[in-house]
Formats: structure tokens, sequence, C-alpha cells
């Protein structure tokens, strides 16, 4: 039974397994080319949602729904909404430019490597369009192994002191998850319609608020463990380290997703009174996350624990929207996840080429390579821009709308959250400055040279999506509007807006007629 | 239809940014330039046209308005990239692109030879764009983007000799310190996109003017929010820290950037929201007192300083002082005026001082110039132009511009008030003498001159004469109803407590004490040269030091801290701690067998119970 009569999601989820058969059968040589097919091939299915979402209905477009497990109440159950619909595309996108940037660095057990990539990139289609919470979780754990490998395969020397971390944390996680979801099916079955996994069957009744506490934390630790949330950040830096340029590239940009993306998917709809109850706790780690990420970026000597921290900074900012439940945090929250895909990923580009060059990412020895590498140094800047949130690319655009709620959710929330402004700037600039200005401080491992035809490729196709959704944001926020409009709560919360009555009175005023009235003049 | 293209302005020098950019990689220097001044020229022809389209018509309906497309719309809130020229926004566009031309071509001689000369016109033309933005949004968003796109610029081109650390921590730290302003601009955004619903300067004015019982504290809150950017922007203290330092960059930058246009953003934004500061008077004492004392902060260090564009520098925090007590004042066609005529005589001095530093192969210290006036006449003349105007004589431009500005703040805040503002006039008077006592007295370098060519002289020689004719907006004399006030239209501000007689007599004792000033030390400081100044003057009070302790090192240690401390110690502290537990129960399981399993494990747990414990507290148990 599909909406469509065609399945474009399992489509999109067994093309990159079918580039995994082709990279197998295939010659090592090969494997790049037959994974860049694939993962390009796949691309383009996900994009195909954008064009048929002009009717915003909010509801979940291009459905698959089959009988799984029927005696458990398990289903083949696949959707697209709003809030999924450009999280597709970032997955596509970034799975291209993580082969491109793999293209010829990796020399050993080539085909496997391209194997984990495309098996990553099914699991990661898999989450975000999965309606079936086993399902959900099935696609969940797939992640987990490839990426595991990844780090712990072709990661550099401390690679399995940080793959086995980071499966630890995942896993300890996701148990939680797991129960949280039996637990649901129970409470399916004794408060709603049957004993089901399925989410769509979850949205039709309302959890009991005894119950909905303890559920959310059971769900929220292990997205908060994705997020990642401080305290539980801690596996971050290290995976980042230890992985391939083209791993952390996927980390950063799509699998830090998986957890604000959970957390809205499950959290929001099933929770409310939960959610608006942990609000303020969540607020706090969210707003800590920004400052202390912040912070300890700015003392960082290895480049990908800082653009790591700065990660965890950027991350809190993204937590700190979406808990203020108006329809401006959400949509800043979603805009940023997309933001620091494409801005995360681009600098962990820049370092993986910096390594490749120079075999080390410490600042203490780079330098200079404005001078040797200035093309190289363009695109270093543009992302540096792009993530420290300047007018004109993508970050402001998110940081605008977070902070608009935030300013609005609590005043002094807002400005808190806002120091991000100033704090960004300080450890973004003493990256840039140690990377590309004075002189090089290890002249003895050679210079690094510019970037050629594969690289500014890559680049390119980086930045140009900055630029656009920085200049015509609209094309995004327009798109996330109704499913935005689904999770907002409508200030019934007890932390809803307490602006003093005056103020409020005239956003109504000024909002409307009067705004009309004045547009002629 | 001239009005609906007012998007040229802007797409001119993104036009020349996006040509040398991306197809500039291998030609030759002319091509560069002639692209680079080109596009800044055919902008300023248009904005001409632009002018001429405005006094064609009546003055009340002096308004071209473009909306391009609509950003972003948020519930109520709906953000548009448009446009919006008035005479105040009109006045800004000649003076960014007359003053930003001509610096254009004097670049083209002056970066000569340089590696970077293609970057640095882009640079440059990148600068002109966002200028043009900042200036002619018609809305706070618009404008910030312009003034953080500014900001960016000037970070580039202070560190353009990017192998330099001076050059490159000089402009990293004019980047943050502008941030920390931003962080008050943005946050006065929100605040009045929550009290407005809009965002639009018209839609602003328009619902203050609708509705009388608009809560004054709203109004004076965002005005000050906004106040803090343009503290920022325009190095105002205590933000003043970065423009000093700034003059790492080359010189024709520090006269563009850092003279004429960019730092004067701060003024021309305040100007844009006077409709607020209207609503808010409580705010206009504020910034009266932080421009007051700025000047005189700024005059005073100034004094102290050595290095020809260090002095400048100074010159400028002060000078911008004075447009902020004009606004302080209701002065706006007054700080707008001196805004204008500030900028056409310190980019001058700037250029002039560029070209005695090429002459002099780099040499910047005062002390070790000197007679340069007949060795280089093409430069001393406009040279002295530009300080005569700097100092306020009669019939310079600054002369009428320091006058109006004074006077309203006699009438407005009274006597004392107007005396410090007249000592800062002599301070400036001050400072001016020993910059010109570089031009004057026996010849204090010992090698041959690099005689300026007429690509350097000419920009020299316009300006020059502009510092002389700029003068005449200030005309009729000793009356609100100038021509440049009336040209401008906006609300006139508080009169003077006397009469024109008053003010005709004030102005002319000012003036006599003025010349007597800058004679007398003219000729003092070309004869003790090399005298050194006080320290405190020299290194503008110890400010940087005092940041140095209060704000840079507690953060730099905080970070080191948090790092070693909180992230090492207490994160895994908590892990070793309950590591013991965990071990007790990791022995019980015989699940996890690495002491690795159990600290992570553990870890999860604290940061599990921490969350639950925190969420116990604020949900009030369950």
């Amino acid at each position: 039974m599909t909406a469509h009569g065609f399945p474009l999601l399992s489509l999109t989820i067994l093309l990159p397994l079918a580039g995994c058969a082709a990279v197998l059968l295939g010659s090592p040589r090969r494997a790049p080319h037959a994974a860049l097919a694939a993962t390009a091939a796949t691309f383009l299915l996900t994009l195909v949602p954008l064009h048929a979402s002009g009717s915003g209905d909010g509801g979940f477009r291009f459905v698959e729904h089959h009988p799984w497990v029927e005696s458990l109440g398990i289903s083949y159950h696949l959707g697209v909404d709003g809030l999924s619909l450009f999280l597709l595309p970032l997955t596509g996108f970034l799975s291209v430019m993580a082969v491109l940037v793999s293209w010829n660095t990796v020399r050993e057990r080539v085909k496997g490597y391209f194997v984990s990539f495309l098996v990553l990139e099914a699991a990661m289609i898999g989450v975000f369009t999965a309606l079936d919470a086993v399902l959900f979780y099935v696609f969940w754990e797939a992640m987990l192994i490839p990426m595991f490998l990844i780090i712990g395969v072709w990661g550099s020397e401390n690679r399995r002191y940080a793959a086995v971390k980071f499966i630890l944390y995942t896993v300890a996680g996701s148990l939680l998850l797991l129960v949280g979801f039996i637990l649901m099916a129970f409470l399916s079955a004794s408060h709603g319609p049957g004993f089901t996994f399925d989410l769509t069957r979850w949205l039709l009744f309302s959890v009991p608020e005894s119950r909905q506490n303890w559920l959310f934390l059971l769900f929220f630790a292990a997205f908060a463990v994705k997020v990642p949330l401080v305290p539980f950040h801690t596996w971050l830096p290290d995976a980042h380290v230890e992985a391939p340029a083209a791993g952390s590239v996927l980390l950063a940009g799509v699998l830090l997703k998986m957890g604000v993306y959970g957390i809205l998917r499950f959290c929001f709809p099933l929770f409310p009174s939960a959610v608006s109850a942990f609000t303020p706790a969540v607020m706090v780690l969210g707003v800590v996350g920004i400052v202390y990420g912040a912070l300890l970026a700015f003392t960082q000597e290895d480049l990908k624990k800082l653009v790591a921290y700065s990660s965890v900074s950027h991350m809190g900012l993204i937590v700190v929207g979406i808990f203020c439940m108006s329809p401006a945090g959400l949509k800043g929250g979603i805009v940023q996840m997309l933001n620091h895909g494409l801005s995360t990923g681009a600098l962990f580009i820049l370092v993986g080429a910096i390594y490749e060059r120079k075999k080390t990412r410490k600042l203490a020895e780079l330098g200079g390579i404005a001078g040797s590498a200035p093309v190289f140094a363009v695109f270093f800047v543009i992302a540096m821009l792009s993530s420290a949130g300047i007018p004109g690319l993508n970050g402001f655009v998110g940081e605008f709308l977070i902070l608009l709620a935030g300013f609005q959710f609590r005043w002094w929330l807002g400005a808190l959250a806002a120091t991000t402004l100033v704090l960004g700037a300080v450890y973004l600039l003493r990256m840039t400055q140690r990377v590309l200005f004075e002189k090089d401080r290890s002249p003895e491992r050679g210079p690094v040279y510019d970037f050629r035809f594969r690289e500014r490729f890559v680049m390119t196709a980086m930045v140009l999506p900055m630029a656009v959704i920085g200049l015509f944001p609209s094309i995004l926020t327009d798109r996330l509007e109704p499913a935005v409009r689904d999770l907002a709560v409508p200030a019934v919360s007890r932390w809803a807006v307490e602006a003093p009555p005056a103020a409020a009175e005239h956003i109504q005023i000024g909002g409307t007629a009067r705004e009309h009235r004045l547009a002629g003049s | 239809m001239l009005s609906r293209s007012l998007w040229i302005l802007p797409a001119l020098p993104a036009l020349g940014v996006l040509v040398n950019g991306l197809l500039g990689t291998s030609w030759r220097e002319r091509r560069i330039a002639v692209v680079a001044s080109g596009s800044v020229g055919l902008a300023l022809a248009a904005a001409v046209g632009f002018l001429a389209e405005l006094l064609s018509r009546p003055p009340g309906e002096r308004r071209i308005a473009v909306r391009l497309y609509r950003w972003l719309s948020e519930g109520p809130l709906a953000v548009d990239v448009g446009f919006l020229l008035d005479p105040l926004s009109m006045a800004m566009v000649l003076v960014v692109l007359f003053v930003g031309f001509l610096i254009h071509i004097y670049s083209a001689d002056y970066m000569r030879g340089d590696p970077g000369f293609r970057r640095y016109f882009v640079c440059l033309n990148l600068f002109v764009f966002f200028m043009l933005v900042l200036v002619l949004a018609d809305n706070l968003v618009v404008t910030f983007a312009g003034w953080e796109g500014v900001g960016l610029c000037s970070y580039l081109l202070i560190g353009f000799h990017h192998e330099r650390k001076r050059a490159c921590d000089a402009g990293r730290k004019a980047f943050v310190v502008n941030r920390i302003g931003d962080f008050g601009f943005l946050l006065g955004i929100l605040l009045a996109a929550g009290a407005f619903g809009t965002v639009r300067y018209g839609g602003i004015a328009a619902v203050l003017e609708a509705d009388p019982s608009f809560p004054t504290a709203v109004a004076a809150a965002v005005a000050l929010l906004l106040f803090v950017g343009a503290v920022g922007k325009s190095a105002q203290f205590p933000l003043h820290v970065w423009l000093p330092d700034a003059m790492e960059g080359p010189t024709p930058v520090s006269a563009l950037i850092h003279a004429a246009t960019m730092v004067n953003a701060g003024v021309y934004l305040l100007c844009r929201i006077s409709p607020l500061l209207e609503k808010a008077p409580a705010v206009l004492p504020v910034i009266a007192a932080v421009g007051l004392a700025t000047a005189l902060y700024a005059a005073l260090a100034a004094l102290g300083q050595r290095d020809i564009k260090r002095v400048l520098a100074y010159s400028t925090v002060s000078q911008i002082g004075y447009m902020f007590v004009a606004v302080g004042c209701g002065l706006y066609s007054a700080g707008m005026f001196h805004l204008v005529a500030h900028g056409i005589f310190k980019g001058l001095l700037f250029l002039a001082a560029g070209a005695v530093i090429h002459a002099l192969g780099g040499e910047q210290d005062l002390g070790r110039m000197g007679g340069l006036g007949k060795e280089m006449p093409a430069v001393s003349l406009p040279f002295l132009a530009g300080i005569l105007a700097l100092a306020g004589v009669f019939p310079f431009a600054g002369f009428f511009s320091k006058d109006a500005i004074l006077w309203g703040s006699l009438g407005r805040y009274g006597a004392a008030f107007w005396l410090a503002g007249f000592a800062g006039a002599v301070l400036t008077a001050l400072y001016s003498a020993k910059l010109l006592s570089a031009f004057t007295g026996r010849k204090g370098h010992p090698g041959p001159l690099h005689r300026p060519g007429p690509v350097l002289t000419m920009p020299l020689a316009v300006l020059g004469a502009c510092a002389l004719l700029a003068g005449a907006g200030g005309l009729p004399l000793f009356t609100e109803d100038t021509l440049f006030a009336r040209f401008l239209d906006m609300p006139a501000g508080a009169h003077g407590a006397g009469g024109p007689a008053l003010e005709a007599a004030l102005a002319a004792g000012q003036l006599i004490v003025i010349v007597a000033v800058l004679f007398a030390a003219t000729r003092r400081f070309a004869r003790s040269r090399k005298a050194p100044s006080p320290a405190f003057l020299a290194d503008g009070f110890g400010i940087d030091r005092l940041y140095g302790l209060l704000f840079v090192r507690p953060l730099a240690a905080l970070a080191r801290f948090s790092f070693a401390a909180v992230e090492r110690r207490v994160v895994d502290g908590a892990v070793n701690g309950l590591g013991a537990l965990s071990m007790a129960l990791g022995r019980a399981s015989a699940r996890f067998q690495s002491g690795m399993v159990r600290r992570y494990a553990a870890s999860l747990a604290a940061g599990a119970f921490a969350l639950i414990g925190l969420g116990l507290y604020f949900s009030g148990g369950f």
C-alpha cells in the first residue's frame, strides 16, 4: 500500500545497498566510482520529496506501509514529512561529499571502506524515514556498525579507543530507548489503539501524564547522547579526532542530527507535558553547552577537537531553539541542523585536506596557509564565517530564528544564547589566524599546496548552499511551516511567554493592520 | 525609471568583486584596478543621478523605496530585503562613493607591486558593497547584514599583511570587539521585532506615531541596545580599543574604512532610529555623555601618540564623539553634517599621511618628520586644508559643523557641557598642531624622498578643495536652517539658549582661541619634535591593559580551567567516583569486562541521574 504507488523511500534506502553490491563485485580501483554513482543517484532520489511538497498539509508523504511482524504490532512503515524533508537531501548530499573526499585518500581495504559508507547511508536514510519504532530502532542500531568500523579500522592512531567509546555511549543510550519503545507499546495496548510500535498510531492517543516523565527520560537519554548535550558529549571529540575526514563529515553532518530529530519525532508529540516539565532543565543544559563548548573550543590545540567542541556549542543552541517550542524556535533549530551539517562538514573537509598535506592537525604546527594556498584559504574563511553566523550566509538564519524564539521565551535566555555571537568569533578567529595566517610553524613538513579540481568542486558544492540558504532562507522556512505548526505548543505550557502585556499587545498591533497600512506609505 | 533600480548601487561594487575575484586571477594590476575603481565610479555616477531625482521632488517626498524580495517571515514578523533612499541615506551614499572612488584611485598607485593587489581590491569593493547595503537598508536586519559585512571587510583588510602577527591580532581584536557591540545590536533587533512586530524603520516610526501610549521603557531599551552596537562600530568609549590597533592595515584602508565611512555607521544608525530617540528622550543624555567622554579622552590620547596614523586614529575616535554629542542633543543634521565634513577631511588627512609614509619609505614616526611642506607641496597644501578643517578654522568645513554642535550642546545641557566640548576643541587644535609640525620646521628625515605621482596627489587635491567647499552646507551661519539641514529634512533639536548674536560671539571667541593654539603649538611641536609624551597618554590611559586584566585573561583562564579541571577532572572525576560503584556492579554482572566500559557506562548514568534530578527539581516532583 503506497500513497504514490511507487516505493520511493524504499528505493532510496536500497540504492546505497545496491551500490555495496557493485563495490564488492568490482575491483578495488573501481570502488570509488561505484560508490559515487550509488550516492549520487541516492542524492537525486532524496531531492524528489522536495518537489512534491507543494501541498503543505503537514502529514506524511510517500508513505509505504506493509505488515511485518503482525503479532507484535510491528510494521514496515516509511514516510516523509516537513521534519525529515531537508534532512534526507542533507544526508544524500553529504554522502556524495564523503565519497569524493575519500577519493584517493584511502589506500587499504578500499572496498570495505566504501561498503561501510554505503551501509551507513542506507541506515541514516532509514532512520529519517521510519515511522515504526522497531524499524527506527533497527536502522538506528544499524548506523552504529559501519560508523564503528569507519572509526575503528580507517581511523588514526588512537582509533580503537575512540571507536569503543563511541559505541558504548550510544549503545547504552539506545538500550534505554529500546526499553522506552517497549513500554510505549504496552501503554498503547492499555490506553490506546492496541499493542503496536507504529508511531502514527501512538500519536492517536495521549500518554497519561503520570507516565510521561519517565518515558521522556528513557527516550531523551538516547537522543541526548547523540546530540550531544552536555554532559553526555565526551565521546564526540575523541570520535572526531580519530575518524577519517569523511567519517567526521557524516558524523557531524548527519549523525549528530539524529538526536534532535529523535526528540522532535518522538518526545515532542508523544510527551508534551513532560517536555514542558523538563524544558527548564534542558534549556540550562543547552545554554551551558553553548558557553562550555565555546570555551573548550578556545583551548584546543588539535583542529579536529576544536571543531568538535564548536559542534557541542552549536548543538546546544539548536536544543535551546527547539525547546522554545515556538514556530520560530523549531524552524530555527531545523534550519540550524542543516547549517551545522554544511558548515561543520565543510570545516572537517578542510581539516582533512590540511592533514593530508601536513600530516598534522596541531595548531602549533600550522600557519601561513593563506600564502601558499589562497583558494583553500578563501574556502576556509567562508566555512568559518558560516559557522560564525555572519549574515548573508546560512548560519545567521538559524541563529536569528533561534534567538528570536529564545528572546520571546525568556529575554535573558535569548541574551545568554546570543553570547555565541561573541564566543564563536573568539575561537573561530583564533583558529583562522593559527591555520591561515602568520608564518608556517612547521616548514619541515613541506608547504600546503592549493586545492585542485576535485577539492575545488567539493568545496564549491559545500559553499553554494551556504550562500543560497543565507540569502533566500524562505526556500527552507516556508516548507518547514506545516511540520513546525504541528510541533509547536501554542502557549499551553506553564513556561510560556511572560512578556510584559504591553509589549505582547504591540506584537499584535504591529504585525497586522498597521503594518499593512504602512506598506503603502 | 531610475527609482526602481536602486539595487544598482550595491550591485556595481558586488560585480567588481565577482569579476576581479573569479576572472582576475591572472590579470595585470592595471586591469584589476580599472575594474575595481570603475565599478565604484559607475556607482557614484548612478548615485548622482539618484540625487538629481531626489532634488527634483518636493522636500516632503524625497524618498525612493524598493522592496526586492521577502527574506524571511515568521509569524507576524516579515523581513524583506528592501532599500530606502532618502536624504539621510543619500548623504551617506555620496560620502561612501565619493571618498571611496577617490581612495580606489589612490590605492591603484599606493598598492602597486603588492603581491596581494587583487585581494586588496576585491576586499575594498566588497567593503563598498556592504557599506551601501548598510546605508540603504530599510530595516534593521538588512542594516545588520551590511554592518557585519563591513566588519568582516575591516577584519580582512586590517590583517591584509597576514604574515605579520601584529596585523592579524589587530584584525581579530577589531572583529571581536565589534561583535560585542553587535551582540547589543542583535538583541535590539530581537526586542524591536517583539515589541513593534516589524523591523522596518518606517514601520517602527509609524507604530510610535500611531500609538502615543507605547511604553517609553521599551523604546528606550531598543534604542540603548542599538546604541551598544553603534558604540562598537564607531569605536566609542568603552569599545574604542580596536581602532588605534586597526592602523595596522594599509593606509588607504584606514582612510576609507576607519575614518571616512564604516566607523561613522554608528552615528548614521542613531540618526536612522531618531523616532525611537525622540520617543525615549532619556536615552539622549546617555549618548551625549558617552560622546563627550570619548571626545575628550581620545583627544588627550591623540596628543600622546608619535605614530602619525595613531594620532589620526584617536582623532577619529574623538571626532565621532562629537557626532554622538550632536545626536545626543537631538541635532541630527548637525551630527550628519559633521559626519560628512569629517569623512572628507579625515579621509584627506589619512591619504596625505599615506603619501608622506610612502615618500619616507614607511616612516610613521612624527618625531622623524619635519620640513616636508616645502618638499612636497602637492601633499602639504591639501594636508593643511585638512588640518584647518579638523581644528575647525573658518571657512573650512569643520568650523561650521563643530560650531553647530557646541552651540546646540550649550542650549541643551548648559554651560559646563559646552565648556567641556570646547576644551575638546582646544585639544583638537593641539594635536592638529602636532600633525602639522611634520610639515614645518627643519627637515627631520635623513634620506631622499620618493615624490608621489599624480595618481596619489589628485585625490588629495580634490578632497582638499572639498574640505573648504563643504562648509557651504553650513550656510547661512548661526541658524538652525542651514542648507544641509534643509536637504536632510530631519526634526530639529533643542534650540540655543541665546540668539544668533550670542552664537556669533561664542564662535568668534572659539575661533580666536583655536587659531592661536594652533599657531603657537605648531611652532612649539616643531622645535621639540623628539620630546617624549607622558606614558599614560601614549597608551590611551592603559585601557587595553585594564581590559586584559579584567576580561581577556580571566576568560582565557576560565576556558583553560574548564578544560583542565571541569572536562578532565569533574566529568571524568565523577566518572571515577562512580567507577568504584560500577566496578562492583560490573563484577556482579560480569558483562562488561574492561575498565573503559565501566567508566563510560558510569558517566552516562551520572549524566542521566543529573538530568533526572534537574527535571524532578524543576517539575516539582512526580
